[in-house]
């Protein structure tokens, strides 16, 4: 019979018991890992879908974050183009709207520059031709709304034909519709107004003179010039998404500390209807450090169990989220080992503490006492 | 008798609880000699069992102190030391666990014992306790008699010098009882083992070399009893 031995056959006498406190933190270190990954998730996605649409540079307004409240007026465009190494200006405006239905639809204008229209890739059907009431959609929000090519759908108080799929890869991307600018500023009155130019700069320009470029265009135009990581920094600075993600690490910290007083509760417990035995192993010559160690082994059992428990709950949960329309149409999940060292990193010393608690009660009685314990 | 070596000392040992109104025991002075047999009795109430969780450092007393080979015990540490190298203790209920084999509740004596020959340890004792055909029962199997012989394997696996047995055979009928204690006298000769029993037998009392009274927490008689010493 060693500790160890002697520790499980003491779980296994109260099996649900264990079973569910193991349970319990696995939830709660479940919950933890899937809502920091939602967090990373959200701030990838942006970056992952930006690069995906253009590689190029991103010209926003100043000091504004919520990319649907970007305005910058059209006439920009004709004095980016007049800067000296801008190749190519292209245009595009972003409205959040919603079908009659009440599904969220985020629809990006594109301008009519064959260059730009050229990096829309199309899976079937084909691109909208200017001036029409025309729309492609991304494969996922074509699920959503139930919607094929040849289909009519409201959008703006507005009928629009789907004319294709587009074939983007991620998930951002996959929930945009698409339509020719000009339509969508009409549709949305927001006539002459973009929400962001895309640039791209001569090539076989150095860096330097990348560089100089782009502090040119931002002192001469009063905006912001930034590359697809950048942008996705900034959008991800957005204040809900700010929120979002204090949220996510708050409810991740709760939940932890709740999965650890649940071990904390159960062990309590075990230890006070033990009391007689643990008074009856001192009396047959265990010392303290045994008693501890049998302790602490039992909560280390539990707690062990349940963090790799919640490693898979996290993981699971992880792609349940994906498979959510509203969270899934916007944010891809890929659940990585960075995503369970916060939450193992916070539990494990958690676990510790609810299980040396217990342990140090165990062994804080006289014998004596513990013995005529009823 | 006078040259056997002190073993245990009680000295002027005094236990009160529910803040001194009950008193338990006032000014005991107790001396064991090595391999002697002693029996503890007096009324329910008295202060026996008391007297004994305070020999095995089970409890504190209030005032006294309490010495081993002539040297004061005292904190937890050194206590629970002196119970594993030396000390047994056998009690009324036979504080058995009862998902645990009857050779499981004996090898909880030796864990975190370095190896060696653990199996061997338990199978001998379980085999002087005439327990070897039952020993992989669980305690529910088991009769009280078998019980308790299950207890005492555990408190004596590790080759006390003194065995304490708080009513050993209080909960047994009277074939089992004398079983058990013909079984702790034996090992008691065999080994040259101290033994305190506390008991309400006088039949049992008897067969002790030394018979000590106790009335309302005070040593009122110490005299032989009809053992003889050896
Ligand atoms: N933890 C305690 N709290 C309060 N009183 C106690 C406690 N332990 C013992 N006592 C009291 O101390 C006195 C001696 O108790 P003890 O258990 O030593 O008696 P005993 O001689 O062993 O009796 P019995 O033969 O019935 O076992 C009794 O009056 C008892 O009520
Ligand atoms: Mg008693």
């Amino acid at each position: 019979m060693t500790l160890t031995k002697f520790a499980y056959s003491n779980l296994m006498r109260r099996p649900a018991r264990t079973l569910l406190t193991i349970l319990g933190i696995a939830l709660a270190i479940g919950t933890a890992v899937a809502l920091l990954a939602l967090g990373r998730g959200i701030h990838e996605s942006l970056a992952d879908g930006f690069t995906e649409r253009s590689s190029e540079l991103l010209v926003t307004p100043r000091n504004v974050v919520d990319i649907t409240a970007m305005r910058l007026p059209e006439t920009l465009g004709a004095g980016l183009a007049a800067i000296e190494g801008v190749a190519d200006v292209s245009s595009e405006l972003y409205v959040f709207t919603s079908t009659l239905e009440g599904d969220h639809v985020a629809v990006a204008g594109v301008s009519d520059s064959p260059s730009k229209w050229a990096t829309v890739p199309i899976a079937s059907g084909r691109r909208p031709v200017i001036g029409r009431a025309e729309i492609m959609l991304g494969d996922v929000i074509a699920q959503t709304l139930g919607a094929k090519i040849g289909d009519r759908i409201e959008l703006l108080d507005q009928e629009f034909e789907v004319v294709g799929i587009t074939a983007y890869g991620t998930a951002l991307n996959r929930g945009v519709a698409v339509m020719p600018l000009k339509v969508l500023q009409e549709a949305s009155l927001r006539l002459n107004q973009v929400s962001t130019y895309s640039i791209r700069l001569d090539a076989g320009l150095s860096q330097i003179q990348q560089q100089e470029i782009r502090k040119k265009i931002e002192q001469q135009l009063s905006v912001v010039v930034s590359d697809m990581q950048e942008i996705a920094d900034r959008l991800s600075g957005d204040r809900n998404i700010t929120i979002l993600k204090a949220i996510s690490r708050a409810i991740s910290i709760v939940a932890v500390v709740m999965g650890a007083l649940n071990l904390l509760a159960t062990l309590l417990l075990s230890v006070q209807e033990r009391t007689r035995e643990i008074g009856m192993l001192c009396a047959i010559g265990w010392n303290d450090r045994l008693v501890v160690s049998l302790i602490m082994i039992e909560g280390l059992f539990i707690g062990v169990l349940g963090c790799a428990g919640g490693v898979l709950v996290g993981i699971g949960a992880s792609s349940l989220f994906s498979s959510i329309p509203a969270i899934g149409d916007i944010i891809s999940f890929t659940p990585r080992l960075s995503d369970l060292v916060l939450p193992l990193a916070f539990a494990v010393p958690l676990c510790i503490v609810g299980a040396a608690y217990p342990a140090w009660r165990a062994v804080s009685m006289l014998p004596a006492e513990a013995l005529r314990h009823v | 008798m006078t040259d056997r070596q002190a073993l245990l000392g009680l000295e002027n040992i005094s236990r009160s609880f529910d803040r001194g109104r009950i008193r338990a025991l006032s000014g005991v002075n107790l001396a064991l000699r090595m391999g002697e047999s002693v029996a503890l009795v007096g009324r329910s109430g008295s202060g026996k069992s008391c007297l004994l969780n305070i020999a095995s450092g089970l409890d504190r007393p209030d005032e006294g102190r309490v010495l081993w080979k002539g040297l004061e015990v005292t904190g937890r540490r050194r206590w629970a030391a002196l119970r594993h190298s030396s000390i047994g203790i056998v009690f009324q209920e036979f504080h058995l666990l009862p998902t645990l084999t009857g050779r499981q509740n004996v090898e909880l004596a030796l864990v975190g014992e370095p190896g060696g020959d653990i199996r061997g340890r338990v199978d001998r004792i379980l085999e002087q306790v005439g327990l070897t055909e039952m020993a992989d029962r669980l305690p529910g199997e088991l009769s009280g008699g078998e019980r308790q012989r299950v207890a005492l394997a555990r408190a004596l696996v590790r080759e006390p010098e003194l065995l304490f047995a708080d009513e050993p055979t209080g909960n047994l009928d009277s074939v089992n009882a004398d079983a058990v204690a013909s079984l702790m006298f034996d090992l008691h000769r065999q080994r040259r083992m101290a033994l305190v029993i506390v008991t309400h037998d006088p039949s049992l009392a008897r067969q002790c070399e030394r018979i000590v009274t106790i009335v309302d927490g005070r040593v009122s008689d110490d005299r032989p009893g009809g053992a003889r010493t050896a």
